[in-house]
């Protein structure tokens, strides 16, 4: 059976989802299917999993789950795959990253989607009261049954997948594209990117890294055969409050916004949601665990400009 | 490719490898169904009976998780991508969320 694909072709598109800036990427060959209809498709499932997963949208699956917390709730299993794969995340990041730090984001402000925030009150500080500092409940005491597809929250717990979600995703449409027919496929949402199977350039997809101190500037560009890559910064999603500014990074142990010299960290991994769950660990842990893994590539900013780097990162840091 | 996380949770059976018993199925949407309404996605079941089979058939119980991430310390996982510098024109940014 023959294998030669004499014209690669791409199609691309960029829109918002999930609050964010998204964009999908698709290689086919000349003989296989249309990447629009691969597009389409990779659209359709982005706003299927936001539907069931957004916190801010009353009729979620995430949503029911936190109303009905002490109860058996029956979602869909992408949301049992999405409590899994959160609860990972918190053993994978011993805690660093937590779900159940959706309380505390909504104490401190951040209770509707974040372009709705900053325009409510024409952007006036809202008049919140943030809770005393607590740390979060953590996700012991969450039931997960996959063959029934039923999930339970302990009372108490608010569930917010954070971006370990939009991994996850960025992980599944990917996936899911290669299955569809796709060549290659890249999946960018706000970030959190996937990317998979024929790569458009010969050294890989070329991404960049936004210096988050320096407007227009690029920390690092790499190529990347296959794997995933997360960034994550307190100086993006930051809102007013009565008390100062918030940002959306909740440090588990105090229910409060992290106070770090860390101001932002991209890691290279083979996942996204393993990028992002790491990214987590570094940005709540520091520098210091750069030398403890081997199975990511990172770099941190702290707020005095300083960097570091694993070795794979250090030549591609401009 | 489905992605799996490690640690106990990812012990659960995904959906290929997932044997529903029929009767399950039937009880559970039952469950999500009142008089006159129709069928819901999400539905609210009930306590631990829902937590047996019918027939005889006893379902292995649901994953609780329990205890302190911190006591499990970091797991390693797969090894990290290849990543090479580059000065080819960036397709995308990871840009920070």
């Amino acid at each position: 059976m023959g294998t030669t694909h004499p014209h690669p072709r791409v199609a691309e598109a960029r829109r918002r989802a999930m609050g964010s800036d998204a964009h999908l990427v698709v290689v086919t060959h000349s003989d296989g299917r249309d990447g629009r209809d691969l597009l389409a498709a990779g659209w359709g499932r982005i706003d299927q999993l936001e539907a069931r997963w957004s916190r801010f949208r009353a009729d979620s699956e995430v949503s029911a789950l936190n109303r009905h917390a002490g109860l058996r709730v029956r979602v869909s299993h992408d949301t049992v795959v999405l409590v899994q794969h959160a609860v990972a995340a918190w053993e994978l990041t011993a805690g660093r990253f937590d779900p159940t730090v959706g309380a505390a984001l909504v104490g401190h402000g951040y209770d509707r989607d974040f372009d709705e925030l900053l325009a409510r009150d024409g952007g006036a500080r809202p008049p919140l009261s943030s809770p005393p500092p607590a740390p979060v409940p953590g996700p012991a005491g969450i039931e997960v049954d996959p063959w029934s597809d039923e999930v339970t929250l302990p009372v108490g717990v608010t569930f917010d997948p954070g971006g370990i979600g939009k991994g996850l995703a960025a992980d599944l449409v990917a996936s899911a594209l290669v299955d569809a027919g796709a060549a290659g496929a890249l999946v960018n949402l706000g970030g959190d990117l996937r990317a998979i199977g024929t790569p458009l350039g010969a050294a890989g997809w070329t991404i960049g890294v936004p210096d988050p101190l320096r407007s227009h500037h690029e920390l690092a560009r790499i190529a990347l055969a296959e794997g995933a890559v997360a960034t994550t910064s307190r100086l993006r999603r930051r809102w007013p409050t009565a008390h100062g500014q918030a940002h959306h990074l909740i440090d588990p142990a105090t229910g409060e916004p992290a106070e770090t010299d860390v101001v932002a960290v991209t890691v290279i991994a083979d996942q996204a949601w393993r990028a992002d769950a790491f990214a987590k660990l570094l940005f709540f842990a520091g520098p210091t665990e750069l030398a403890r893994h081997r199975d990511f590539h990172a770099v941190l900013v702290t707020a005095d400009g300083g960097h570091h780097a694993t070795p794979a990162l250090e030549g591609a840091l401009r | 490719m489905m992605t799996e996380p490690r640690g106990r949770v990812s012990r659960a059976p995904g959906r290929a490898g997932r044997r529903r018993h029929p009767a399950a199925a039937g009880r559970v949407l039952a469950a999500g169904l009142s008089a006159g309404t129709a069928v819901v996605l999400v539905g609210i079941l009930g306590g631990a009976s829902s937590a047996r089979q019918s027939g005889g058939v006893e379902r292995p119980p649901a994953v609780v998780v329990h205890g302190d991430a911190g006591d499990r310390g970091i797991s390693s996982g797969q090894p990290a991508p290849a990543v090479t510098p580059s000065d080819a024109p960036p397709l995308t940014t990871s840009q920070a969320s």
